[in-house]
């Protein structure tokens, strides 16, 4: 006698899935709600072309009498260290005590396409650290590079050691020549980032956003759907994903010479290790970096690989120097909950221990 | 990195071996299927929803590898860089044939308006240097902050 297979409910279960597709749809594509990011109270206090400085209004009594200045990248905007309230660094690094501002540079538009990386260095971070400086009445300020930010705060600190006070260094590219898929796209018989510039004079958004969706295709354009379609139901879950996909798609397109110079610079010829880099004439030597400097390492970075930033150390001259290599991603360095938790509230200790 | 290291007979046989694994976990998924088996055992323990979750599951992480190592190969890196290198070249003619007919018209081109925003720009940041020196020549220097404890 054939026996028959078990009763399985199939029917509820596809009409369970039903629903939650209905639902992953209508907050994706036909009623997406409105995410607000970047909450924490602050003010702007200088502003030049697409630049504006923000400073943060303080959560506690100041610990701390130097002000720190977070210096973020020119690909995608700063505000994924202040996503949204529990999962903001900037919350932890204000309610420690910390005087916080932070450079947004803007989108910029076609005019600005000459901008290099001296306009950058010499001429934008410089002048946000006078204005820091006049606005905290401090004599130096603490210095936070992320990412592309990092390379730029690392050059910064090397032409200008007078100025700064701590160095902290968070995924900073520094060695291009360690493997990496960015620094295998990137290199010289791969990409002619001359031509490139020429034709689109800025780097278009959608150029950068699709080269990183296709470093990951699976984890980007399917795995991530499908984990938020099975926690569609999950109210937390919810409001992180749609603050990061925010800002995942919130895209800027990126000055050509300055990109043309980073390409050529660093991911070609590896200057800045190779102690070649010369920035408006003037060169730049890492073992003039005297200052504390932390170094903050994203393990499973998979844009900045470990190698490419862990180097950074031993090529300065400062004493007191220290790595963290901690076990999260690129962008799970600034978002997630264990670094948040574990990672920001120890690295605004040591910023606090060496700025009074 | 380059070129010259790269086996293409060797990478091609990890994409391959990754391809072939993928379908012999999917394979081995698909026979547990009542349909397949109609053993008593194996029916009763048959969960479609269960069975299809670890089918994506083993699709997913077979196909991340293959797809990865696919992308972090010179020779993907190679052509992409061409492909790059051709749209380049197509929107720097389609530009500069139109930018030819605007000023044959007599119209401003793109390029008048990014030089006269480029000189308001520039003109910004005089400014922001003027004011800056006329607020540093009226106020003294500020006193260093009194430190605090911690």
């Amino acid at each position: 006698m054939a026996t028959k297979p078990k009763s399985i409910p199939i029917i509820d279960e596809a009409e369970k899935a039903k629903e939650k597709f209905l639902k992953a749809l209508d907050i994706t594509l036909l009623n997406p709600p409105d995410v607000e990011v970047g909450t924490s109270p602050h003010e702007v206090i200088f502003t030049e072309n697409k630049l504006r400085l923000l400073h943060y209004y303080p959560q506690t009594e100041e610990s701390c009498s130097t002000p720190l200045i977070l210096v973020f990248a020119l690909v995608n905007r700063p505000y994924i260290l202040d996503l949204m309230p529990g999962r903001s660094v900037v919350e932890v690094l204000l309610k420690k005590g910390i005087p916080v501002y932070l450079i947004d540079w803007g989108s910029p538009g076609d005019e600005d396409k000459n901008l290099d990386l001296n306009h950058y260095i010499n001429r934008y971070i410089h002048k946000v650290v006078q204005k820091v400086k006049r606005h905290s009445g401090s004599d130096k300020v603490n210095l936070l590079g992320y990412c592309m930010g990092g390379t730029m705060s690392a050059i910064y600190t090397a032409l200008h050691p007078e100025e700064i006070r701590n160095l902290i260094l968070m995924t900073a590219g520094i060695d291009f020549k360690v493997e990496g898929t960015l620094n295998l796209w990137g290199d010289k018989p791969n990409f002619n980032v001359d031509k490139f510039i020429d034709a689109y004079g800025n780097v278009p958004a959608e150029f950068l956003q699709s080269g990183f969706l296709m470093m990951k295709p699976v984890q980007n354009l399917v795995s991530k759907y499908v984990n938020f379609y099975e926690n569609v139901d999950n109210e937390a879950f919810l409001d992180s994903f749609l603050a990061m996909e925010k800002w995942l798609n919130d895209n800027i397109p990126l000055a050509g010479e300055a990109y043309r110079e980073f390409i050529k610079y660093f991911y070609q010829e590896n200057r800045l290790v190779e102690d070649k880099l010369k920035i408006n004439g003037k060169p730049v030597h890492l073992k003039d970096i005297k200052c504390p400097v932390l170094n903050l390492i994203a393990e499973n970075d998979h844009l900045v690989p470990p190698a490419s930033s862990i180097v950074f150390n031993d090529l300065i001259s400062s004493k007191d120097k220290k790595t963290v290599v901690f076990p999260a991603g690129h962008i799970g360095l600034s978002v997630s909950g264990k670094s948040l938790k574990a990672l920001w509230p120890e690295a605004a200790d040591w910023i606090i221990e060496r700025s009074n | 990195m380059g070129n010259e290291s790269f086996d293409y007979t060797e990478q091609y046989k990890k994409l391959y071996e990754a391809w072939e694994k993928t379908m012999s976990e999917a394979m081995d998924v698909w026979k547990k299927n009542p349909l397949v088996k109609t053993g008593v055992e194996e029916a009763e323990e048959y969960d479609p929803v269960e069975q299809y979750k670890k089918f994506y599951e083993a699709w997913e992480k077979s196909s991340s590898e293959i797809l990865e190592k696919w992308v972090n190969s010179p020779l993907f890196a190679a052509n992409i860089g061409k492909a790059v290198e051709k749209s380049s070249d197509l929107k720097k003619h389609f530009d500069e044939a139109v930018e030819k007919v605007l000023k044959n018209m007599r119209f401003p081109t793109k390029t008048d308006i990014d030089r006269v925003l480029s000189s308001i720009n520039n003109l910004e940041e005089k400014i922001n240097d003027l004011a800056d020196k006329i607020e540093e020549a009226n106020t003294p220097p500020p006193a260093p902050r009194a430190q605090k404890k911690k």
